[in-house]
């Protein structure tokens, strides 16, 4: 799924009044380079370096906010409403990934707290994708309302997606599941907590790799990647009934892309 | 009359302006302060006074303040004095060491031992003597009406009937009913216990609080600790207190962790205890320290004290932050009576104490994992148990300014004062989560260096232009303040593990780094697209410099030009930022770059004073030593000049500086002249700052002016003789 964000900008903008081109491509960039820059420092708080001492640190940690400044300065030519809303979303991003570092190694941790963060990050940048593509081509209210709800949910659906293939693999591709040494639980991981509790005992603690291909073996065969693929597809659902009969091929599509990323 | 004879004495009352349930510290203190206001209020306690109650005997110098304030002083004044607190580092018969955890407080303020039962009398007492009614009643539940809390119901054992009232606060404690009954919610999280036993000892004992970490049970590591400390000369409170396992993990029956702790005690430091005996009955009680501002009030109904979660999450401490609350929801219940408004209590207490609410959690999981039980400082584990390391043992702290030069200095200019004094409200509304030690380590990094002085720019500079200093004036002061605080917090990360730099450590200088300056970027309500342009290329200028810095660390080789490239690029551009935002938010134009200019050369004659202080005083508030950048390889302005001056200065850096040679490198750093060659900079930057306002309007000039003489004053006698320029420049 490449630069998912800056194409909603632009499906988004298709359904407007007299859309500028100039703005809405700075608006696709400032939401792009945004998740960017929130990926660079997850990657970051989720390595080694961010944790031990080992690494340096610094200069990934200097990308991310020279990043996050690089955005800032794209998005103020979109107007105060579209830095206002940008903003917004750059704060909620930060305190999402703050909730989710406060749940770690929490092997009760539920799956609505996990949803809680995913909502709050890669829904929040999608909807912000959305919003600010609408924005951009004045776009009814109802119809950016849609859109809005569209972004949230495929958002939601992203990270969940995300998370199956850290676990269950993709492509033939063995998973990695660092996040599971990490004590980052995600909802595979929660699923597979509640029809198997006595997982909980294995966890809570820091892994070594060679711990991990047991556990994640235990988790596929409790079913959580299952249950997590079919909450994933709820939410593309969701985000395409939010669409209702728009003409909205190009979201539809995209939607698709994310159901089908395993 | 103590309180016991008068509750006889008072006909059954079934009606009151205000009703508080519970007197315990937090309900005796609201009653007293609403009775002062001249309120006619109603206290109920389901028991008899005097009554003795599990935790507390501690009293912090918060809790004897608010004693004090209620002419209770002698109470303190007579009791047991503890002088100091000692972190006692042991495993199981094996004492490993102690450590005196740094405190701003003298030792006659640290801590004074009441029982609860002499303490929640006097209280009542004090109460009763302002006007304040007392009746005993078990009550059952909040009585609604109409979505309003019309009273109380009182328990159907004791003949039911209701309390009418036309705002009720509900300080019953941490397992309070009238919270279980409201629905109010807010209860989740971790919990936490503790119990504690009296005993008589052997010894005299110390005038000290003995903190004993790790606290292990049966090869667990628990997330808490054990404590030891004198209720009189030869009678110890000795007790425990712990977050909850979390889920998947054995749980520790609290009473069982209490004998082991006992035991260990006994066997580790017989000697200097002697002989522990005559043991009371072991008393335990959960203590609420899930604290959130949005879980406090209910309309007219309104929670204080461990009913509202605000017990201290670190230690435990309760009373204090009672008191305190209690206080704040009578000014707010006395409000509500007047104007039937809705004060938000919850955001009120939340300003009083950063700390609060802070969820430590993740610390009792990552205890509870710890590989062997009880080595905290293992590599993953490393990240919360460093920052928990700079916390243990501090007061909390102060949440206004009132203490910080700055604030002090603008006393003279009332309405910039009192900006400045909403700009640090709108910090800590903002920057509160419940992440570990969040906000009080942001709302530190406020307060350190004198002040929050970005916010002050932005302030001084909207002024000169003309605003009288409403919200958007503040926002700007928030946004520039948020800059500076972020700017700090980035370069704490570091490979090091346990040096002073890293007193953040890497995950939570990343995260609080990141949540200041988006926080920043949502601040401005004016000319929103404009503030963030200039927020977004400030932040990117900002990151340069601190790459420059981040390159040359350990470079004994660094130039001038290098040095002043990267305080140009930091501080120079943050006081910037602060200055222009405040010109726009001001409706400014053409003066913005002027303003600019002044606030960049600001920005740099600060950073120069800060780096002399660095290397002479270090900072009392965020713990760092004199002398921590140069250990770390970070070397500012005053020691570029000392290496240009003092060659063999060279072979002492350039690499980690042991802690014995520190103090000879910073001789040879003070002998070769650089620190006055960095003051005499100082002293040309407020020149310039000052030169540039030449052609501002004379109005806005006194507080400019002050604040460039700030920066030059702090370093008065510290190595140099600063210019005297300030002063004739304006």
């Amino acid at each position: 799924m490449i630069r998912v964000a800056a194409r909603l900008v632009l499906e988004s903008a298709r359904h407007g009044e007299g859309p500028e081109a100039d703005r809405i491509g700075d608006a696709a960039r400032a939401v792009e380079i945004l998740g960017d820059a929130m990926r660079l420092h997850a990657e970051l708080l989720d390595s080694s370096a961010a944790r031990d001492r080992e690494g340096e640190p610094v200069p990934a940690g200097l990308g991310g906010a020279w990043l996050l400044g690089q955005a800032a300065e794209t998005i103020a030519s979109c107007g105060d409403e579209a830095a206002a809303l940008w903003a917004r979303t750059a704060h909620d991003l930060v305190r999402a990934h703050m909730l989710e570092i406060e749940d770690l190694y929490d092997a009760g941790r539920s799956p609505a707290r996990y949803l809680a963060v995913a909502q709050m990050r890669a829904g929040s940048l999608l909807a912000l994708a959305t919003s600010l593509g609408a924005l951009m081509a004045r776009t009814a209210e109802p119809v950016a309302a849609a859109f809005r709800e569209y972004g949230l949910q495929l958002g939601i659906a992203t990270e969940i997606a995300t998370d199956i293939v850290a676990i269950g693999g993709a492509n033939g591709r063995q998973p990695q599941a660092r996040q599971l040494g990490c004590g980052n639980y995600t909802l595979p991981v929660l699923y597979a907590l509640e029809s198997d509790p006595e997982l909980a005992g294995s966890l809570g603690k820091p892994l070594e790799p060679e711990a991990l291909p047991p556990l994640v073996e235990r988790i596929r065969a409790s079913g959580g990647i299952e249950r997590a693929q079919a909450e994933l597809e709820r939410r593309v659902r969701a985000a395409e009934e939010a669409l209702g009969e728009l003409p909205a091929d190009g979201l539809v599509a995209i939607a698709s892309e994310v159901e089908g990323a395993r | 009359m103590n309180a016991a004879s008068r509750s006889r004495s008072q006909p059954l009352a079934d009606e009151a302006e205000a009703l508080v349930v519970g007197a315990g510290p937090a309900g005796s203190v609201a009653a007293a302060a609403l009775a002062e206001l001249g309120r006619d209020v109603l206290l109920v306690d389901q028991s008899e006074f005097p009554r003795g109650k599990p935790c507390g005997d501690g009293l912090t110098h918060s809790a004897v303040e608010v004693l004090e304030e209620l002419g209770l002083g002698s109470l303190a004044e007579q009791s047991q004095p503890v002088e100091d607190c000692r972190i006692v580092i042991a495993h199981g018969a094996e004492m490993k060491g102690w450590y005196r955890p740094p405190t701003r407080l003298p030792r006659s303020r640290f801590m004074r031992t009441v029982p609860r039962r002499d303490l929640d009398l006097a209280l009542l007492d004090a109460a009763l003597e302002r006007g304040a009614r007392f009746r005993r009643a078990r009550v059952d539940e909040p009585l609604l009406e109409d979505g309003e809390t019309r009273g109380v119901l009182l328990a159907q054992a004791d003949g039911g009937g209701r309390i009418d009232a036309r705002c009720v606060i509900a300080s019953d404690g941490a397992t309070s009913r009238m919270r279980r009954t409201s629905g109010i919610g807010g209860d989740g999280g971790t919990q936490v216990y503790a119990v504690r036993q009296y005993f008589t000892t052997g010894e005299a004992l110390d005038p000290v609080f003995d903190v004993y970490v790790p606290l292990v049970y049966e090869g667990r590591l628990l997330a808490g600790y054990g404590w030891v400390f004198p209720i009189a000369e030869r009678r110890a409170n000795v007790g425990v207190a712990y977050y909850s396992p979390p889920a998947g993990r054995p749980r520790a029956r609290i009473r069982r962790v209490l004998a082991s702790f006992v035991r260990e005690l006994q066997e580790r430091e017989g000697e200097r205890l002697g002989r522990l005996a005559e043991p009371s009955r072991p008393f335990g009680a959960p203590i609420a320290v899930q604290f959130s501002p949005d879980h406090c009030q209910l309309g007219n109904l309104l929670f204080a004290g461990e009913a509202a979660r605000t017990a201290d999450p670190l230690t435990g401490e309760g009373i204090s932050f009672a008191m305190r609350s209690g206080r704040i929801a009578a000014r707010v219940a006395d409000r509500l009576l007047r104007s039937g408004g809705t004060p938000d209590l919850g955001v009120l207490v939340g300003r009083d104490s950063p700390r609060l609410g802070q969820d430590l959690s993740l610390l009792a999981r990552v205890a509870a994992g710890a590989a062997d039980g009880f080595q905290l400082a293992d590599r993953e584990q490393q990240p919360f148990v460093l920052a928990v390391r700079r916390v243990t043992g501090s007061a909390p702290d102060a949440p206004g300014l009132g203490e910080t030069e700055l604030r002090r200095l603008l006393a003279f200019d009332e309405p910039c004062a009192d900006a400045l004094d909403r700009v640090n409200e709108r910090l800590l509304d903002s920057l509160r989560t419940s992440f570990p030690f969040g906000l009080e380590t942001l709302h530190r990094e406020a307060r350190a260096r004198g002040g929050p002085l970005a916010a002050a720019c932005a302030l001084a500079v909207a002024r000169a232009c003309g605003s009288d200093l409403g919200e958007a004036a503040i926002r700007a002061g928030e946004a520039a303040e948020l800059v500076a605080i972020a700017d700090r917090c980035l370069p704490r990360m570091t490979p090091h593990v346990g040096s002073d730099l890293a007193w953040l450590n890497n995950a939570m200088a990343l995260l609080l780094g990141d949540l200041a300056l988006t926080a920043a970027l949502r601040a401005p309500t004016a000319e929103r697209a404009r503030c963030v342009r200039a927020l977004g290329a400030a932040i990117r200028r900002i990151s340069e410099g601190q790459a420059v810095d981040a390159t040359d660390r350990y470079d004994t080789e660094r130039t001038t030009e290098r040095c002043m490239a990267a305080l140009e690029a930091r501080a120079g551009t943050v006081f910037s930022l602060a200055a222009r935002l405040g010109a726009i938010a001001a409706g400014a134009s053409s003066e913005v770059e002027a303003f600019g200019r002044y606030g960049r050369d600001l920005g740099i004659a600060h950073q120069l004073s800060e780096d002399i202080r660095e290397l002479t005083l270090g900072d009392e508030l965020t713990r760092r030593r004199p002398g921590s950048d140069l250990r770390e390889g970070i070397y500012a302005l005053p020691v570029v000049h000392a290496l240009e001056a003092d060659r063999e200065l060279g072979e002492m850096l350039g690499g980690p500086v042991p802690g014995s040679s520190v103090a000879s490198v910073l001789a040879r750093v003070r002998e070769s002249g650089a620190l006055e060659e960095a003051a005499r900079e100082c002293g040309e930057r407020v020149d310039r700052a000052s030169s540039t306002l030449a052609d501002a309007p004379e109005s806005g000039m006194e507080l400019l002016r002050a604040l460039a003489k700030f920066s030059q004053d702090r370093v008065v006698g510290l190595g140099g003789e600063p210019r005297t320029g300030v002063g004739a420049a304006g």
